[in-house]
This record gives structure tokens, sequence and C-alpha cells, in this order.
């Protein structure tokens, strides 16, 4: 569960131009950029890859893909079920591809909230200043010192329903506080801009500047905020299905697991049925990582230019130095 | 030393909030401790235990008084080390449940985490001073592919091909089951023995994060003038990437330093489960499944304060790195 | 500059350890864990070892009254505190223990018993009747000490009396031919000197018990095992045969099932799916499972109060309905099998005698949706399209909830739930999250659910008085579980025949009563019975051997089980052994 340090990312305040053409498609300006990006290029392909199987996932699956088969127990991966079967004759395929819907959706809504309550906070706190600046970075700082994970397993014990919904709010609300004390300090470096005082001055109400100022021009650090907690939330809500502690009536990655698991599937020599989803989750997550590694190194001029320090020390020091 | 003694408040708050939130979460939901201990019962064990329901009822039915009344006598007894006793190993207490298994998890984690920086950085360091070459061509992207796997997939995979099949490490438990715990050598390196795999996995899983941040400040900072200074001067390569560069680009890291210590103690849950290893992590499952609230608030209360204790090391030693915070 | 030169060799001393580090976290790792010498492998095996599946780390709790829900509270049971008679489960033959001979007397109303001689406590003193006196009656103390219903509100029991060091009278209102195998079988004999004096048994750890059984000492106890040492001085010659009992600790059914592949751990009770591949196979020879089907039935049971439960002829359809032999191939992995609609024939084969009622099991438990159907239309129900209708027009459906965790119940349910669509019920499985949320709902059937027997298991009768006794009667509504009375159903007619039975020591006389009242119970159809919830146990014969197997079968197989643990912890040899 790596965790790229948000503090590391700096991204530019400006938003990318509008669009760019290329051949007779118009192309967002913001997805040009990452396309051009190696990195981020990889990354987006397999997110769309796995989303496009999300999408797809009842066409290429079977009705119900919990439902059990007497006659095909515990089969190894074969062209009639390309990622075998379970204990109880469950095709591995079609829980992998319909639970992709699930986990992805949940992942990118805790993601999504845990972001606006981040960046509402984060960027009112840093904006209005004074008092309630002080009480949410307090609140950000609390939050980033009790650990998460077994805050979740402690809170999601405690529940007794444990629908999508539910999930989705119990993650978002403890995983808001990552991004929540990133998007107040860029915040803070903005609210003294021109356009902001402009806005100020002209009288408008501090949440229109807050929602139409400062958050539009700080999209591009919103959009990896919401990367970062999108993966994160996939991994955390994993963890907490593998323990038993998720909807586990559900169909998701991390429901796939916990029943591999529960049937001792791995120690019976009976990979199938753990390595496919842990391997649809591994690279979603990888995806994302790469997609953020891409958002860097595109606003990041410094980790863009490849060997720029060989050819600036040489320009400068001559080859001795280098 | 203002910003010291403001960071040490912020500590005392932090575990105030804790704590709160710990007494708050049980009583926002529904459920009673007493379905929580049956549920460890199997349908034959329930069935050979008749009327073990009532004997449960005999033993944790209580009274009900208001809220706040609960609310100050709660923190009355935390303030005293008094966390009640465990429901799910009734009627040993829940300090000495935690007592018996926080030094193992603190062991561990301790251990991995500080390992998993010191590789993660390290590997990060060398990545951006040789960018493209073979660590940042190689060594980078096979740590980002482990790490975007959650620990308790990596764990599983070590536990069957590293412990199980290639019968390198031992599977389970802290120590060998013939050894008793004391300061002997035969312990230690059993302890050593049993810890091993536990610990790689921990590296595997956030090892990664380090490097991608490491390797992300590293070259930002190799662009600054002094390092171009030092360069100039004529110093090493390596004792520039170190001395210069690197003590420097470490700073920003280190204080993401809370976030990445409250992930590793996440990650501890797991791996701990998946070796039944007999810390506070597996203890915090079990004690949630079997609805023991008693157990599970210390152990989250106990877990929040190791993060905090982390971070005020963190911190002594961020003062002693950088030198504006003495300055100001 | 001195300042930063040091921190430059930090730097490196930090990474030069850190390296050193991982160089040895990976060097040692082929340092091999245990010597490849069989010999010395079982010479270091020296206990048997057991462990369950997601216990949490040990504490120190040997209290057999109140830590049953401890591993260590269970089989302390058995292993230090020993049962006056045994009766294995199944009512089989009564195997004295401290009990050596018994006698009813007093127009069946007294029971005497003859204590056996010489018998010590751990702590050195005699046990003597007035232990077992206080044992009895320690139920007046403290409630949690009651095994024999002495406090509760049905209580026969009139007079409890020590005659001397060695013999014990047990008066009753009214004579009880289930006493023994009913209620005396789960009383367990602890020193009065000791228990006395514990001021509340509830929060006592009882951290050193002092018992006289087979094992009385705890000679290692840490988080992750503990030992307990063979008695030197039992009072039983020769027994036990090995030197001690060990318990380690497995955190999830995974690391269970890795302790017992690799032959470190002998014996365990811990569901394992595909037994036969996932652990016969890694060593045919050592490796068995015992999967003991000498139990009652896991039913399908419902509110019989309401409709429309509450016709005979919709639960009787249920019954034929339901395809046994898949759940019990697909849901219990062939591990349960399918009973009758009877359910007694693996527990009580005996006493199922009339072959009218034998056929008639038989036949209304056997698969047949087209009679379901046909016997459905005959009560007044109908179809519209492929829904069924119930007499008063209302679609039926029965949904049946189960915790999400158990899962060998939920492929059971999903396949009955599938059955009961085919003939027209609108039925799906309701997955609960855990025994919380499931328990309260499902002991009082507010919707229907699998359960167990909650019967006395010492003969038929204690199944047929919880499921026909108006005695047993459990209100609708109300938790059915401390009569096992979980369908709220009664029948009048079955009050002489259990009365009969109950009074009566005579075995033809029992029978006939038996004959009836399965009659009754078969035309009555209170609960569904299903498939036989297995006993299971794997063990290995590499260093043990003389395990409760099908060839010697002495009871429960499963080791927390008192007092049919008992003989295995006495019976149990050692020395490996191929084979059985």
């Amino acid at each position: 569960m790596a965790q790229v340090d948000p503090t590391a990312l700096d991204l530019p305040l400006a938003a990318p131009k509008r669009s760019i053409r290329v051949g007779r498609i118009r192309v967002p300006g913001w997805l040009a950029l990452l396309l051009r990006n190696s990195k981020s290029r990889t990354g987006l392909l397999i997110v769309a890859f796995m989303v496009f199987i999300a999408i797809i996932a009842p066409l290429i699956s079977v009705a119900h893909p919990n439902d059990f088969n007497i006659l095909a127990t515990r089969q190894a991966p074969s062209w009639h079920h390309l990622f075998g079967t379970t204990d109880q004759g469950s095709d591995v395929f079609s829980q992998v591809v319909v639970g992709a819907r699930r986990s992805l959706l949940l992942g990118a809504l805790a993601g999504a909230l845990a972001t606006l309550v981040a960046a509402a906070l984060g960027i009112t706190a840093a904006y209005v200043g004074g008092i309630v600046d002080e009480v949410v970075n307090l609140l950000t700082n609390v939050f980033l010192t009790i650990p998460a994970i077994p805050l979740l397993i402690v809170a999601s014990g405690y529940l007794r329903a444990r629908g999508m919904w539910t999930m989705i709010a119990v993650i978002a609300l403890v995983l808001w506080a990552f991004e929540a004390r990133i998007l107040r300090a860029q915040a803070l470096t903005l609210k003294n801009r021109d356009f902001v005082l402009a806005a100020k001055a002209s009288g408008e109400p501090t949440w229109r500047i807050v929602f139409g100022e400062l958050m539009p021009n700080m999209i591009s650090r919103i959009a990896a905020a919401f990367v970062l907690v999108f993966y994160v939330s996939l991994l955390v809500d994993s963890g907490l299905e593998f323990l038993g502690l998720g909807d586990m009536s559900a169909t998701s990655w991390g429901v796939t697991i916990y029943w591999a698991q529960v049937n001792s599937t791995v120690l019976q020599g009976e990979w199938w049925p753990f390595m496919f989803p842990s391997l649809a989750l591994g690279l979603t997550v990888l995806g994302l990582v790469l997609v953020l590694a891409g958002i860097d190194e595109v606003s990041n001029p410094q980790l863009r230019a490849e060997r720029t320090r060989g050819r600036l020390v040489r320009l400068l020091f001559g080859k001795a130095a280098a | 030393m203002r910003w010291f003694a403001r960071r040490l408040v912020f500590y005392v708050f932090a575990i105030w909030v804790a704590l709160t939130l710990n007494f708050l979460l049980p009583r926002l939901m529904p459920g009673s401790p007493i379905a929580g201990l049956l549920e460890h019962l199997s349908p034959a064990q329930l069935a050979a235990n008749p009327g073990i329901v009532q004997t449960y009822e005999a033993l944790l039915g209580g009274g009900h008084h208001s809220i706040w009344q609960d609310y100050v006598t709660y923190l009355h007894r935390i303030s005293h080390f008094n966390f009640g006793l465990s429901t799910s190993n009734y009627p040993t207490p829940v300090s000495e449940v935690v007592g018996r298994t926080l030094p193992y998890s603190i062991f561990l984690v301790g251990v991995a985490f500080i390992l998993s920086f010191v590789i993660g950085t390290g590997v990060g360091m060398v990545a951006a001073w040789r960018r493209g070459r073979f660590t940042d061509s190689f060594v980078v992207p096979a740590f980002m592919t482990v790490s975007a796997f959650p620990a308790f997939v990596l764990a599983l995979l070590g536990l069957y091909f590293l412990g199980l099949k290639a019968g390198w490490f031992p599977i389970q438990h802290a120590y060998d089951s013939n050894v008793i715990p004391a300061w002997s050598w035969t312990f230690i390196w059993s302890a050593f023995r049993h810890a091993q795999l536990p610990i790689l996995v921990i590296i595997a899983a956030y090892a990664g994060g380090w490097v991608l941040n490491m390797r992300t400040v590293m070259i930002n900072t190799i662009g600054e003038d002094y390092v171009g200074m030092a360069h100039a001067k004529g110093l090493r390569d390596r004792r520039v990437m170190t001395r210069y560069a690197g003590r420097n680009a470490i700073l920003p890291p280190l204080n993401g330093f809370a976030a990445q210590f409250a992930g590793a103690v996440g990650g501890l849950v797991f791996v701990e489960i998946i070796f039944s290893y007999p810390g506070v992590g597996y203890t915090l499952q079990s004690a949630v499944l079997g609805n023991d609230y008693p157990l599970a608030q210390a152990i989250l209360v106990v877990l929040s304060v190791c993060v905090i204790v982390a971070n005020l090391i963190m911190d002594v030693l961020n003062f002693v790195l950088d030198p504006r915070l003495r300055t100001s | 500059m001195r300042r930063s030169i040091r921190s430059t060799r930090r730097l490196a001393v930090v990474g030069v350890v850190a390296g050193l580090a991982v160089l040895a976290l990976l060097g040692t790792a082929s340092a091999p864990a245990a010597t490849n010498n069989a010999a010395a492998l079982a010479a270091a095996h020296k206990c048997l070892v057991m462990t369950g599946s997601g216990d949490p780390a040990f504490v120190k709790n040997f209290n057999p009254y109140t830590a049953t829900g401890l591993p260590s509270g269970s089989f302390v049971q058995g292993a230090f505190y020993e049962p006056l008679i045994v009766i294995g489960e199944g009512g089989l033959k009564p195997v004295p223990w401290l009990a050596r001979t018994w006698k009813w007397s007093n127009g069946n109303k007294t029971l005497t018993l003859k204590l056996a001689h010489g018998v010590k406590w751990s702590d050195g003193k005699p046990l003597t009747s007035l232990d077992v006196v206080y044992s009895l009656t320690a139920g007046q103390q403290n409630a949690a000490m009651d095994r024999i219903g002495l406090t509760g509100a049905g209580n026969n029991v009139q007079s409890i009396r020590a005659h001397g060091a060695y013999t014990v009278a047990i008066t009753l209102k009214t004579p009880d031919s289930q006493f023994i195998a009913g209620t005396l079988n789960r009383q367990f004999i602890v020193p009065q000197h000791i228990w006395s004096k514990v001021a509340d048994p509830a929060t006592f750890t009882n951290s050193n018990p002092v018992g006289s059984g087979p094992f009385d000492k705890i000679t290692r106890f840490t988080t992750q095992d503990y030992v307990f040492s063979k008695n030197p001085n039992y009072w039983q010659p020769g027994l036990p045969k090995i030197p001690c009992l060990e318990y380690v600790q497995a955190a999830s059914n995974d690391s269970a099932l890795a302790l017992i592949q690799s032959g470190q751990v002998d014996w365990t009770h811990n569901f394992v799916p595909n037994v036969a591949q996932a652990y016969i196979s890694k060593d045919p020879k050592h490796f068995h499972a015992f999967y003991a089907t000498k139990a009652y039935p896991t039913s399908l049971v419902f509110d019989d109060t309401q409709y429309p439960y509450s016709l005979v002829a919709f639960r009787k359809a249920l019954s034929l309905a339901i395809d046994r032999n898949s759940v019990s191939k697909l849901g219990e992995y062939g591990y349960g099998p399918p009973t009758d609609a009877l359910g007694l024939q693996f527990l009580f084969p005996s006493s199922v005698t009339d072959a009218s009622v034998k056929a008639q099991a038989k036949a209304m438990g056997t698969y047949n949706p087209t009679a379901a159907k046909k016997m459905l239309t005959d009560a007044g129900f109908t179809y519209k399209g492929s829904n069924l209708i119930d007499p008063k027009g209302n679609p039926v459906s029965l949904d049946i909830h189960v915790i999400s965790g158990w899962s060998d119940w939920v492929a059971s349910d999903q396949i009955i739930a599938k059955n009961l669509s085919d003939i027209g019920i609108s039925s799906k499985e309701v997955l609960e999250p855990d025994w919380g949320s499931w328990q309260p709902n499902a002991y009082a059937t507010k919707n229907p659910t699998l359960l167990w027997q909650n019967g006395s298991q010492g003969s038929a009768y204690g199944f047929l008085y919880a499921n026909l006794s108006q005695n047993a009667y459990v209100p609708s509504g109300q938790d059915g579980e401390t009569t096992g009375n979980w369908e709220h159903f009664a029948d009048p007619a079955a009050t002489p025949y259990l009365n009969q039975w109950k009074n009566s020591l005579d075995p033809e006389k029992q029978q006939t009563a038996a004959t009836q009242l399965e009659k009754l119970f078969l035309n009555d159809m209170p609960i569904v019975p299903i498939y036989i919830g297995p006993r299971w146990s794997t063990y290995s014969t590499k260093y043990f051997h003389c395990f409760d197997s099908p060839k010697t079968f002495w009871g429960d197989p499963i080791f927390t089980t008192f007092p049919d643990n008992i003989l295995s912890f006495t019976r149990i040899c050692p020395g490996g052994q191929a084979g059985a």
C-alpha cells in the first residue's frame, strides 16, 4: 500500500491550455499533456482498460457470478472458465469482471467524496484564515496521526449494515485528511494573487471565491489528490473485505479474495480464485500510481527533463564534473 | 523551542481526540458485546453448549448511565491506564492483553518501517542521482509494481512461496513454540527467524512509497545551485549525492512521516493475521470480529499513541537536521 | 564542516547497517527450521499438539465454568476435571469414571453412585463424596456453576447427599430415565476446598487449576501456546499414555491448515474444504480425517404459528422439494450426509425400529418436486404462471437468513433457495454480516433459517421432546434456545408418550413410546431435517495413534466436547503408525 506522499507533488497552479487537436479529434489539454508522458500514458491505458472491462462486464460474464455449480467446482483456468472456478463452482472470471464495477465505483466515489471534503475544507480554511484555519489544520493533523486502517477496522466492526454507500462514507471520512493539508497549503499561496483579491474587492461572497475562483485554478492539484485517494480507497476497501468487514454479499475483488482465503484455496494449490482478483487490484493501483507519477512529471519541469542534470552540469562545469 | 512546545500541545490534543472518537464510535452503532462473544463459537460448539447465552448475559449485563457520565468515567479510567476487562478474554484486563502483544508489534513495525525508510530513500536517492540508469529504470519500477499490491496479497504470496513451498522461513508465530520468551540467545534467534518474513513483506509493501517520494524531491534538489556549487568545488560525486543533495532532499519526505507510519501500522494488521503473529494488529481484528469493545478501543488508542511517539521522534530528528527550525 | 562530515558518516553507517540487516533477513533464510531426521523430529514432538482457528492471543484463563468461549476453559474439562460417568455422544454404552458403579432405587427416583477410591487432587488432598456433592450443588453458591439445572425453573432434583466418603445419593422428584445421559453427563467434579473459597467464579481465572484428571500441570504458557503435562499420580494406573497436551494458536483457517499440512499439529476440528486434497493427500499414510456423522440433523426451521408455515401440507411439501443430496454434496462438500424426514437415523439408528416409520421418513425426505407441487395444489395452493399462491391468495415467499462467514451454510442455503424457487416459492438467501445480526431473529425464528438441534444427545428423547413437547413449547416471537423448540410447535398428543419414555427404564416400553413419537413427528413435520452437521476431526498418526475413529468409535471426536474428550485424552497413545 504504497502512498506517494502528497507533499512531494508540486503542481502548477494554472490550468493547462483548453484543448489540443490530435488529427481530427479534439483532446482536452490536460489529457494531451498526460498522454505525452510515458508513465501516465501507461497508467491511463491500464485504468481505461479496467474501466472498459467494468462497463462491458454484463456482456462478458455469466448472469449471476456468485451462482454455484455442482458440476464445475474447483476447476483450473481453461477455455470454458478463463480464470477457473471457485470451491462452489462460481466462475472466477465473471466475479472479477463484475467485481471490477463495484471495486472501481466504490474506490472512485470514496476518492471523490474525500477529495471534495478535503478541497472544501482545506481551501476554505486557507482563504478565510484565522480560527477556522486553525481548527481545520488541527483536525487534519489529528486525523493524520490516527492510523487509518485500524480506525476503519474498528469503525466497520461496529457497523451492522455495510452497504456500499456506508462504506464510501466511512472510507471518505477517514481519508480526507490526506489531501486537505496539501490543498490548504496550495490555497495559501494563491489567496493573495490578484484575481482573488480582485474578486474579494468586488464583494463576492466567500463560497463564490472558494468554488468559483480558487478551485478552478487548483484543478490539476485536486485531480492529483483524487487519483491518490482513489487508489488508497481501493486498497483500503479490499483490505476491509479481506478481513470480512465489508459488504460480504457483494461481488467485488476484495470479496472474491476473502472467499478464496476462507476456503484456503492457496494452500491447496488452487491459486486462481486468489491470484486473478489480486492481479486486477494490483494492476489498477499500479495504473493509478503511474498516472500520479505522470502528473508529477508533467507539472514538474525538473522531473520531466530527463538527464537535464548531466547536460547542465557539463555545460556549466565541463566534463570533469560530470 | 516554541515550535517544539506547540508540537507537544498538539500531540496531547491528538490523543484526546483519539480517545473521544474511541468513546463515541461504539455508542453510535448498534450491537451488543454478548452477541460478539458467541460469534466465536461454531454451530457445533453452540449446539454442545446449551444455555451459553444466559451464562454470558449473567457475566456481562450492566446498568445504563447518561452518555456524559459515561464519558467522564471513561476519561478518568483511561487516565489511570484502566481500559477495563476484555470481553473476549473475560475476565482478563485489557491492559494485560495489550501488554502481552504490543512489544511484538512494536518490534515488527519498528524494524520494518525503519528498514523500508532507509532502503526506500536510499534507492530513491540513487535513482534520482543516476537518472535513466539501472536503478532508475529497473529497481524503481520493480518497487512501484510490488508496492501496488495490498499488503495481504504480498503476505499470502510470501507465506505460500517462501514459507511453505521453499521452506526458508517459519510461517507462524513470533518464536518457536518450544522456546520460552526470555532474554536468551535461543529466544532472540527464534524471534528473529520468525520476524523475517513479516518484515520482508512490510518492506515490499511500503518501501515503494519512499522510493518515489525521495526520487521526486531529490531530482528537484539536484537542480539547486548549491549542488552545482559542490560539484564545481570538485567534490567527489558520492559525497555530493549524500552530503549535499540527499541530506536536504530527505526533509520533505520526513514531513510525511505521520501518514506513512500510520499506513505501515495498518499493513501490520494484515501481516500479523496472515502469519499468526501474536501482536496488537491481529488482536485488533479478533477484538473487532468478537465485538470486544474495550480491547478494540484500547488498541486503537495505543496505536495512535505509537504513531504520535514516532512523530515526536521524527520531530526531534527534524529539529536536528533542519537548521531553519532551530533558528526560527 | 565537521558536523556535515559526521552526518555523511552517519548516513554511510545507516546504509551499511540497513544493508547488513537485509542480508541477515535473507541470508539466514535457508537455515533449516528443523532437522530432517525423522527420529529427532519425533523426539522433539513429545506432546499431542492441537489447534483451533481464529483464536485470540492466549490469556491464562482456565475457568471451566465461564471461559467456555476460550479453548483453555473448554478442554480443561476433561484434562483437569473429570466426569462421574461418560456416555459418549449418541447414547453409547456408559463408561464408569469417577463413579465406578451406580444403581437406581426408590421407584427409580434415587441414583446411588459409588466413587473410585484413592483419587487425589493434584495438590495432594483426597477426592471424596463431599467434593462430588459440592460440585453437583455448586449452583447454589453461584448460578454460573450450575451444571445440572438445579437453579432452573424445571429443576427435578430433590436432594443430593453423601453417605460416607465414597457414596453419593441423588434423589429426584419424579423418575427420569434421561438423567444420567442428559444431565449428569455434563457434570465435572471440582475440589470443594478451592472453589468454595472463590468469591466470584465469573472473574476467577483459575490460573493454576487443581484437578484430579489425567493432566495436572500447566508447564508452559505463552500468548501462542501452552502445555498441559501428565499427572504422574493419576488414579488410573498407566494412564494417560501421552506425556503432554499442547495447544497452539492459529489466527485463521489458512494458518491452521498450514500447521496440519506440515505435520506440526496432530489434531484439529476446523472445517477443511476438500480435506482429501488439502490434507490427507499430503501424507496419506498418516493424515486422516474423521468426520463423525453421529449427530443430530441440521434443519430448516421457521415459525410454525405463522401462515403458511402453520399448514402441515406446506411443511411436508418443503421437505419433498429440497434436494438433500445436492445440499450435502455441494454445500457440505459431501461431509454431512443427507437425512430422511425424521433425521434420527445417524445419531440414534436403533431408536427407529418400526418399518413403516422408516419407509415413511425416507419417502417424505426424498427429492420429488412434482409430488411437492401436487401436495400443495391438493392443499388449496394455486399457481399463477410459475408463482405459488397460497390458499388466501398471496404469493408465497421464503427467504433464508445466514451469517455470511459460515461458508458451508451459505452454500447450502443457496441450493435450498433454488429448490424452493423451482416449485414456485419466491425464495432467496439473505446474508447477515455477523452473529449479532443473525442470532436474535434466527433463535426466535423471525425468519426461516438453518439451525442445529439443542436437545439432549443422550437419547432420541431429547430430539422428540424439544420438537413436540408442550413443556418445551416456546411461544411465537421468543428465543427458542432454552428448550430447543425453535419452531414454536407442540403436539398435545405427544405428552403421554414422552412421559412414558421418561418414567420408564424398560427399553421396550421406551421403544414403543419412541415409535409413536416418531409417527407424530412425521405427521406434524414441525421442522425440515436436511443433513447431518458432522463433527469434524482431522488427525495425524505420524507421532501418535489410537485416535477416535470409525473403527474404534467412542464418542464425539472433538477435543473440547466434555465428557467424550477424556476418553481421547486417556486412550491416544504415543508413537507414529501408518494407517488410522
